[in-house]
This record gives C-alpha cells, structure tokens and sequence, in this order.
C-alpha cells in the first residue's frame, strides 16, 4: 500500500517564527529598519541597504504587482495534482518582492503588472501566504 | 563593456592548460557505477594527453551527492594525491573546479589536477524531476519560502526569469527556439549525441508545455555519463601529446546581489554573466568580438540565450536575435556548443562543453571526417548531418557556465 506524497511544510526558526506566526493570524509580516526605514523580507538579521542589526516586524498592506510568473503544467510528487498552477513574483508595494502562488483566477486573466493581494492558505498546521488578482 | 586591462596583476592569464580530455559515451542506462563512469572518463584523459596515473597528484569533483568521490576513483587508477576535494553542487562547477585547480598547483599543492563529473543522471538521480517523497518534509532555510509554492525542478526556478525577459524585451518562444534548432543541426555532425535528429522550430513550439515558457524541447536531455579534464602549467603541456588549450581567464560561481533568492535584487531579467562578466574580459585581456566560438550552457534553450546578451555578445535585451540570427550556428560568426550541449549531446554538469572546446581549439573535434595517415582528422567543414563540425581557425574559446540565474561561471581558452 502506497500513501499520498505530502507537501512541504514550513519548520519555523527563530529568525522566522514572527512571520510564520502572522500567516496564521491572517497578517503578512515583514521587516522594517529602524535606521533607514527599508523594508526586508525574506526574515533576515541584518539590513542589506545599510547593515544596521535594528530590524523591527511591521504589517505589509499586502498588496503588490505581479513581476513575473511561471505556470506549471507538469507537476511531479506531492503537487502532481494541483498542476497546472502559477507560481509568481510578486513586488510588494513597501519595496521587497517574495515568491508566491497566485489563486482563484483564470490562467489568462494572469500577467505581468497586474495588481494582487494577500490571502491565506493553510496546509496542515500552517499557513503560506498566497496572492489574488484584485 | 568593462575597460581591459591588460596589465592587470591579478589573473593566472597563459599560464595553465588543459591538456587531456576524456568521456564515457552519453546513454540512458549505462548499466555501470558512478565510480565505473569517472574511473573511464579520467583513463580516456590521461591516454589523451599522454599521461601515466603517477603524473597526477590533484583530484576535484563536484555532485548532488549522486557520484563517487575522488579518493576511491584515485585509489582504483592508482593515483597517489597530493591535493583532493569533492565539492556540491551542479552547473556551473566545471569553470569554477578548473580556477581551483590552477589556484592550488600556484601554491605549490600539487602538480597536475584532474576535474572530473560521473552521473547516472538519467537512470539514477534526475535533476528534472524529484524524488517520491510521502512523508511531508519540513522546510527551512531559504527554502521555507520558496519550495512550499510547489517549486520542484530547475525549470520551475528559472522559468521566472525567462518570462520577465519576455515582457521587458519582446523575446519570443520562437527566437529562443532556434538555440534548440542549431543545437540539434550540431549533434546531427556528432556520432556521440544522444539526440542526432535534426529539429524545427516548429518542433519545439509544438512539443508539450512543461512550466511556461518551456515546452520538452527548450529543457535538455537527461543523460548517464563520465567527463574528465586534466590541467597543469602550459610549460609542462608542451612536452604532452596535444597541442594545449591555454586558459586565458576563469571565472567561478560568481554570484548576483542574492544568489538563493536570485529575483530579489538586481533586475529579475539580468543573470550572473552581468557580473562575471567584469572579470572574465579583463583578465582574459580581450572581449567577445575576439571570441571565434561560445559554449553557452543550455540547461534550457534560454538559458543560452541569456548568457550570450548578459556577457555581451549583444547588446542587453537583443538576445533573441542574437540566439535566432544564424551568428551561432556553424558556419556562422560564432558557433556556439558544437556538440549539441545539454539540448543534444548529453546532460554533464557542463564539462562536455569545455570537453569540446578544447577539442575544437586543437583542430581536432571528433566527427566523422576521414582520419588521414598522420593520425590527424583531415576536416571537409562540410556543416551537414554526419558531416564536419570544426570551426576553421579556431582560436579562442569562451565557456559559459550556468548554475542558476543567480550563479555562473565562465572560462576564456586559447589556441597553444
Ligand atoms: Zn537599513
């Protein structure tokens, strides 16, 4: 007997529990710095645009453009079923850009340009951010 | 372009070779180990450059863990060493291994250093697909925010930027494609190729879409194989069996701002050759337009097509034209893998366009013009299925290695 693969789950650290703990509260999370007031992600310790170690979590608005995107057609494991699905970049409007899924639209409504925002998405005991066409 | 400088103090420029080369013939299902493959890849090398076991004292590899590392494939040739090290990783490894190489003989290491890759990269570890996990595994690191979004395979990582360089710069699918076209009318001129058969552009637009905006005929072959390279001081290669490629310039793993998350910073459309690429010239003390021939990495059509605009064989953004214009074809300007790469010959990590770069360098690249009675090829430059592929006058080479859009590494060969 054979047992469905599974999809990844995040393992939060302690650099990353902040942002993990905010999916499941429905809030994007990202870094700030308190010197040059640049926004961070992915969850890191040190500002890249001036190295200060002085990074606080604030709330994203969670809105963005899509910078690029990729549709899957030939999935393999655990997303096998999924496929075809579209994987993006999306720039948030505060500056970083971060990988994500984008959800609930037609494949030709999606493009480069197009403005998205945050949603949800939960997978066993987690939640990973994911986008919508708005 | 960067400015040249010749005089630059920093570089190793004409002073190291490679001066054997050897493989295993490119299959699906070798029926042999890891350790089979490198252990004949390096013997084919050695007889190549007129080499015994006890001239080698180096040992470099790399893998994903999917090979055998270099004491058990020294100690089964026999080779005592000085220097070894079996470093991770794919693409892009082979330019880099070969800087280390000459790095560690300069300082006094060791003598003489083969670079080596076997894999069954077909009927073992494949790099295209993934293993069947059914457990669910935790993800962490960088990894955390990328692979849960369902990002499996190479193509999945860079398909991203394939499609933002479609928006900024028009690029098309079927200007791309054309890489895959003159791939194959090269290996159609290589009796080694795992894929002969001549296609269209038609064929590879046709072909299914796997992740856009790659159809099956944009991403490579998967293929078991072993690659050897051997490299020493060119004062030493003067007294071995083939006329040497000298290195002119080496570049290794040179990365974008963020390298693990390569569409963070730096323009999503720009790779790592932007950047190499102010090393590889001015070291090399020369620039693309003296280049005669191009082994561009073709992990994927557009992979090729990106490198050549990002070290500047084109202007940013006319990649497209450049990869569709016939430039790289042979017979063209400047013939790019004339093996038939990744896309035809076979799937190697890169070795087997440095393998076959220095060939072409020597005069001697392996097709199937008639052997004379000196032992020499004697070239028709009759560019047609099973016919010639030696660029004439062949005289400096640029390889350009490709490990992610983030990662690359690039090395500039002479003519000894
Ligand atoms: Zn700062």
């Amino acid at each position: 007997m054979t047992s469905l693969p599974q999809k990844p789950v995040p393992m939060p650290t302690p650099d990353t529990k902040e942002f993990w703990d905010g999916c499941s509260q429905g809030i994007l999370r990202i870094q700030k710095c308190e010197d040059c007031s640049s926004h961070v992600f992915f969850p890191t310790l040190v500002c890249q645009e001036c190295h200060s170690d002085r990074l606080t979590w604030v709330s994203s608005s969670g809105l963005g453009e899509i910078k690029t995107f990729t549709v899957v057609r030939r999935a393999v494991g655990a997303f096998a079923p999924d496929a075809p699905y579209t994987i993006a970049i999306v720039a948030l409007d505060e500056g970083p850009q971060l990988m994500t899924y984008i959800v609930d639209h037609k494949e030709s409504d999606v493009a480069i340009g197009k403005r998205v925002a945050v949603a949800f998405e939960r997978r066993m005991d987690s939640y990973l951010p994911v986008f919508k066409l708005v | 372009m960067a400015e040249l400088n010749g005089d630059s103090p920093k570089h190793l420029r004409g002073k190291y070779a490679i001066v054997g080369v050897g493989e295993t013939g490119y299959t699906r299902g070798s029926g042999v180990t890891t350790r089979k493959l490198g252990t004949r890849a390096i013997r084919a090398a050695l007889d190549d450059a007129g080499l015994s076991a006890s001239d080698v004292d180096g040992m470099l590899s790399y893998s994903y863990n999917d090979s055998t590392p270099s004491p058990t494939i020294a100690g089964d040739l026999g080779i005592r060493l000085n220097f070894h090290m079996d470093v991770y990783g794919g693409g892009s490894s082979t330019e880099a291994l070969v800087g280390i190489a000459m790095g560690v003989i300069e300082a006094g290491m060791c003598d003489t250093v083969v670079v080596y890759r076997a894999m069954n990269g077909f009927s073992q570890v494949r790099i295209g697909g993934t293993s069947k996990r059914t457990k669910p595994s935790p993800l962490s690191g960088d990894s955390l925010f990328t692979k849960g979004y369902g990002y499996m395979s190479a193509g999945q990582w860079f398909s991203k930027t394939f499609m933002r360089h479609m928006y900024e710069y028009g690029t098309t699918p079927e200007q791309v494609a054309m890489v895959k076209v003159i791939h194959s009318e090269h290996a159609s001129a290589n009796p080694k190729a795992y894929y002969k058969d001549r296609v269209t552009v038609e064929d590879v637009l046709s072909s299914r879409m796997i992740v856009k905006p790659l159809h099956l005929l944009d991403c490579c072959v998967e293929t078991d194989n072993g690659n050897a390279l051997i490299i020493t001081r060119v004062e030493k290669a003067k007294d071995l069996r083939q006329r040497p490629a000298v290195i002119q310039s080496v570049v290794g793993r040179c990365c974008k701002p963020r390298s693990d998350m390569h569409y963070q910073s730096g323009p999503i459309s720009t790779v790592a050759g932007h950047y190499a690429k102010e090393i590889l010239w001015p070291n090399a003390g020369l620039g693309p337009e003296e280049v005669d021939l191009t082994g561009s990495y073709d992990a994927f059509t557009f992979t090729t097509m990106l490198q050549l605009e990002d070290y500047g064989f084109c202007p940013k953004g006319e990649g497209g034209n450049y990869v569709s214009s016939g430039e790289m074809r042979l017979g063209g300007r400047r013939p790019n893998n004339t093996s038939g790469g990744h896309l035809c010959e076979g799937y190697t990590h890169g070795v087997n366009m440095v393998i076959e770069n220095v060939r072409q360098l020597r005069g001697e690249v392996d097709d199937s013009c008639p052997i004379g009675a000196d032992g020499k090829r004697k070239h028709t430059y009759e560019y047609r299925a099973n016919g010639c592929r030696q660029v004439r006058d062949a005289e400096i080479s640029a390889n350009l290695g490709w490990g992610t859009p983030g990662i690359g590494s690039a090395m500039v060969m002479a003519r000894g």
